[in-house]
């Protein structure tokens, strides 16, 4: 028998809640196994986040030079090549996740490569390298991919982003499914990329919303934004069933049949503990399969500690990172708390999409009255600097207090601003504040500067 | 060559200055720009800074008075020594030495204090003299920089020469939003618990000091609890707590912080009077019964949206227009008052006005208010009328303006050409804060709210 080697941390999970956790508790002075079955980056950095991101960012580059070229600015090629946009993608990723295990090695946390299983609360078991025992445990094993069955759709139809990431070619038309657990932030992503690749893309969102950031209003413009790339939207829409190629979608018009070679399902992510034997540990998952937390990412269980999406809140790899920091801290022995307040969004559509805080409806539930700011993009310099594109911003401050409680914008800078908004919400700024901004010129932050001080009146 | 500390000449009517605290200890190193120590004069209290790195050396000891110019210690590069034969402090209160190092010139024409145009329009706007203000332009002249320092300190308390037995409560930190959130809800900052980065406030623990807040409030502790002035005994000790204590302590801190005036005007209420009888007999079945203070409530509210200067609160930089009309309306209760708010009072009908008041007025006796009754007026009216009282100068509510007193109705007389004429008037009291409204836009209100009430139909407008 042999004897468990000792840590005072073990994480379980190199995702991105799992990484920021080791490298907190390192930073503290513990020390730290993290076990992970693949390779060190989770979801965010091999399939998720990390690629798309590098998939619409050639999009987006496409789009640039499109337009470019129709102004005789540019002379340019005018096809996306998916295939090599995937290829890009994963030599960038590779480069990232070498990066992350260089940070782990130079931080002195102890990789284990293999799956996890608790054999009691202290102590686990890593298939084919031994036990651990750890004064605290950090889970951090994520989320698993669970797309809906289609009745008569063959297995190879539907896909996740993971498979799209595998493509050389995009096929001729493409279900995409919305909603998820990002608000139909990936869905919007893809129907984007594929689009501009050359499928017949259809956008099927199951409630009202096409991206739930935004204020109901609003939704009928982001549907037209989406328009000029090929995407029809279908809004309170869930596929039925396959027929031959199509795919039969129910709406509140009935059935509605549509071009599908392929379905994808953009983010159908849930809590996973799989294999962790949460039972030896004395933890029991909710009926979402996620584990419930407490601000300070502490389980039922004294020592032990879960982040991320295993939690089952943000689902973001944002919030996974932060609440992966505190649950590492607290983990080594330190008193802090995850405020996951005020996250922002950001869509890479093209144009841009993102949102931050509460919608207009949000407010109103929570008896909060609005002054809210609606400001058109059109004509402004920051937007003339880009190409003259449309856009929008909205801005909802509370009337009691001034204080910043949503903002939502599309189009070029959107993401700028957003981000900008969510910085000064979450440091409670007032709108006063964004007010007196002084902003680069021109710039989009000149825009929430300029809604700030329409909303003083 | 050592440094002279000298006491500075504040402005030309300077005569002395008190040395009130060394803030740097004798022999202890200080850079150029530190506080050295605290200057008091009869008029403001400075803080005077080092001009060079070194070593300090004290010449006189704390609480020493000497005219302007005078030295009171060096500051000695290491290894100096002071000069010899280092003057005893001169003769206290003797004739000033003019011109001493450091020390302004003599103004150039008489009565005129040399600052920049700049300077002469911040301290008109901050109301300081710029007599008061000493100036490191060129040639002593005055710049804005040091007119704002002034205001600075004419702003801190002045202390007695002793030091202050506890350091001047820093306000805690905390996030704008919970500030703002706090004065909305008027939490105080100082016994918030904060939990965000770096200590700070949040919203959050405004929300849960709030929360926690109606249970130990004294606003809606029941009544029981306090004694009741009204029923003790010659010769009982009631002890300044619970609801007394917070009507003690905000009624002097309003009359501590503010410059207060209070304006009356005497408005005729036959015809509202007579609107008032009507509406008691139009909306009985509907179970509402108008009051006089509703009447004077509306015309308040609506006089409010053309008089927004009475509808603001006074901070530290700026006189803030709140942006709604919140209006407090005085309950008087057995262990003292309340302030329940009538929300956005100028978009009521007055039969929802009405309404809402009756409501406010029956919870704030059953002691049954909740958080969002009594927090956040923007401006009150307080009746002293039904206890027989024609004129008074009612206390503001901070951070309001102004508040509105209301009379008794009284038999009075109006003259018809040469005809005595029966009318029935009240005496409306303003008080505003002077700081904020001067007495003309406060006649100007008064005039606004009388109008109305003696056309009073308009009141049923919306």
């Amino acid at each position: 028998m042999s004897t468990a080697r000792r840590f005072d941390v073990a994480v379980i999970g190199g995702g991105a809640a799992g990484v920021a956790a080791a490298l907190e508790a390192a930073r503290l002075g513990a020390s730290v196994a993290l076990v992970e079955a693949e390779r060190p980056g989770g979801s965010c950095v091999h399939f998720t986040c990390i690629p798309t991101s590098v998939l619409l960012d050639a999009a987006e580059g496409f789009v640039r030079a499109r337009e470019l070229a129709v102004a005789g600015v540019l002379a340019a090629g005018e096809t996306l090549q998916l295939g090599r946009a995937n290829d890009r993608a994963r030599a960038l990723v590779r480069s990232l996740a070498a990066g992350l295990e260089t940070s782990l090695r130079r931080a002195r946390v102890e990789v284990v490569a293999g799956h996890a299983s608790f054999r009691e609360p202290g102590l686990l078991t890593v298939a084919g390298a031994g036990e651990l025992a750890a004064d605290a445990v950090v889970i951090a094993s994520g989320a698993r991919w669970e797309p809906p069955a289609i009745p008569g759709l063959p297995a190879d139809r539907l896909v996740t982003p993971d498979v799209v990431q595998s493509w050389r070619e995009p096929p001729p038309s493409c279900l995409v499914l919305g909603g998820g657990p990002s608000d139909g932030v990936f869905a919007l992503e893809y129907a984007t990329l594929l689009a501009l690749a050359g499928s017949a893309v259809t956008l099927a969102a199951p409630g009202p919303a096409v991206f739930a950031g935004f204020d109901d209003d609003l939704q009928p413009l982001l549907a037209d934004l989406l328009q000029p790339l090929g995407i029809t939207v279908v809004t309170g829409a869930s596929p039925l069933r396959a027929e031959g190629e199509a795919v039969i979608l129910a709406t509140a018009a009935g059935e509605r049949p549509v071009a599908a070679a392929c379905v994808l399902a953009a983010d159908p992510r849930v809590p996973s503990a799989r294999g962790l034997a949460l039972d030896h540990a004395g933890l029991a998952p909710g009926v979402d399969g996620a584990i419930p937390v407490d601000e300070g990412c502490a389980t039922a269980v004294p020592g032990i500690y879960a982040a991320g999406d295993i939690t089952g809140r943000g689902m973001l790899s944002s919030t996974a990172a932060v609440q992966g920091r505190v649950a590492g801290a607290n983990a080594a022995g330190d008193r802090r708390l995850a405020r996951l307040s005020a996250v922002p969004i950001l869509v890479h559509t093209v144009p841009p999409v993102a949102a931050v805080g509460r919608t207009a409806s949000d407010a109103q539930e929570a008896g909060i009255p609005l002054a809210t700011a609606t400001l058109g993009f059109e004509g402004t310099a920051a937007s003339v600097a880009r190409g003259g594109h449309p856009g929008l911003l909205r801005l909802h401050a509370d009337r009691r207090t001034g204080e910043i409680i949503g903002v939502q914008a599309a189009g070029p800078g959107a993401h700028e601003l957003v981000s900008a908004a969510a910085a000064l919400m979450q440091a409670e700024a007032a709108a006063d504040q964004a007010a007196a901004l002084v902003a680069w010129h021109p710039s989009p932050l000149e825009l929430l500067a300029e809604a700030a001080r329409r909303l003083g009146g | 060559m050592p440094t002279d500390v000298l006491i500075p000449k504040l402005g030309m009517t300077m005569t002395e200055g008190t040395v009130a605290e060394w803030l740097v200890p004798d022999g202890a190193p200080v850079r150029a720009g530190d506080i050295v120590y605290r200057l008091e004069t009869e008029k403001i209290e400075f803080q005077v800074e080092a001009e060079s790195d070194g070593i300090l050396r004290h010449l006189v000891p704390a609480g020493t008075t000497l005219p302007p110019g005078s030295v009171v210690g060096y500051i000695l590069a290491p290894g100096e020594a002071p000069p010899a034969g280092a003057p005893a402090p001169a003769a206290p209160a003797a004739a000033a030495p003019q011109g001493a190092p450091g020390a302004p010139p003599p103004p150039p024409e008489a009565g005129r204090v040399p600052a920049s145009p700049a300077a002469r329009r911040l301290a008109a706007e901050l109301g300081v003299a710029l007599e008061t203000v000493l100036g490191t332009g060129p040639g002593g002249r005055i710049t804005e920089e040091d007119v704002r320092r002034a205001h600075a300190a004419a702003a801190r308390p002045a202390a007695p020469a002793a030091p202050p037995p506890v350091a001047p409560a820093e306000s805690p930190p905390a996030t704008p939003v919970a500030r703002a959130l706090a004065r909305e809800l008027g939490i105080d900052l100082a016994a918030v618990r904060g939990t965000g980065p770096g200590g700070r406030i949040t919203k959050e623990d405004v929300e849960a000091a709030a929360a926690a807040r109606p249970a130990a409030s004294p606003p809606s502790a029941p009544p029981v609890s306090a004694p009741a002035a009204a029923g003790a005994a010659p010769g009982q000790r009631i002890p300044l707590r619970g609801m007394r204590k917070t009507i003690a302590e905000r009624m002097h801190r309003s009359l501590q912080e503010m410059a207060q005036l209070t304006l009356g005007m005497r408005v005729r209420m036959d015809d509202a009077l007579r609107l008032r009888e009507q509406l008691i007999a139009e909306w009985q079945p509907e179970g509402i019964r108008p009051s006089i203070t509703d009447l004077i409530i509306r015309a308040v509210a609506r006089a409010l949206r053309q008089h927004p200067a009475l509808n603001a609160r006074v901070e530290p930089d700026a006189i803030v227009l709140e942006p709604e009309v919140h209006i407090g309306m005085a309950v008087a209760l057995d262990a003292g008052l309340v302030v329940p708010v009538i929300r956005n009072a100028d978009t009521l009908h007055l039969r929802d006005l009405a309404r809402e008041t009756a409501r406010l007025a029956e919870a704030a006796r059953a002691g049954t208010l909740g958080l969002d009754d009594y927090a956040g007026q923007t401006f009150s009216v307080t009746s002293l009328g039904m206890a027989g009282v024609e004129f008074f100068t009612p206390i503001i509510n901070p951070p309001n303006v102004a508040i509105l007193g209301v009379g008794q109705v009284v038999d009075d007389i109006r003259w018809d050409g040469d005809r005595p004429l029966r009318a029935r008037t009240l005496t409306l009291s303003l008080t505003v804060d002077h700081r904020a409204v001067d007495g003309a836009p406060g006649a100007a209100f008064l005039g606004t709210v009388r109008d109305l009430l003696e056309a009073p139909y308009r009141l049923l407008l919306p």
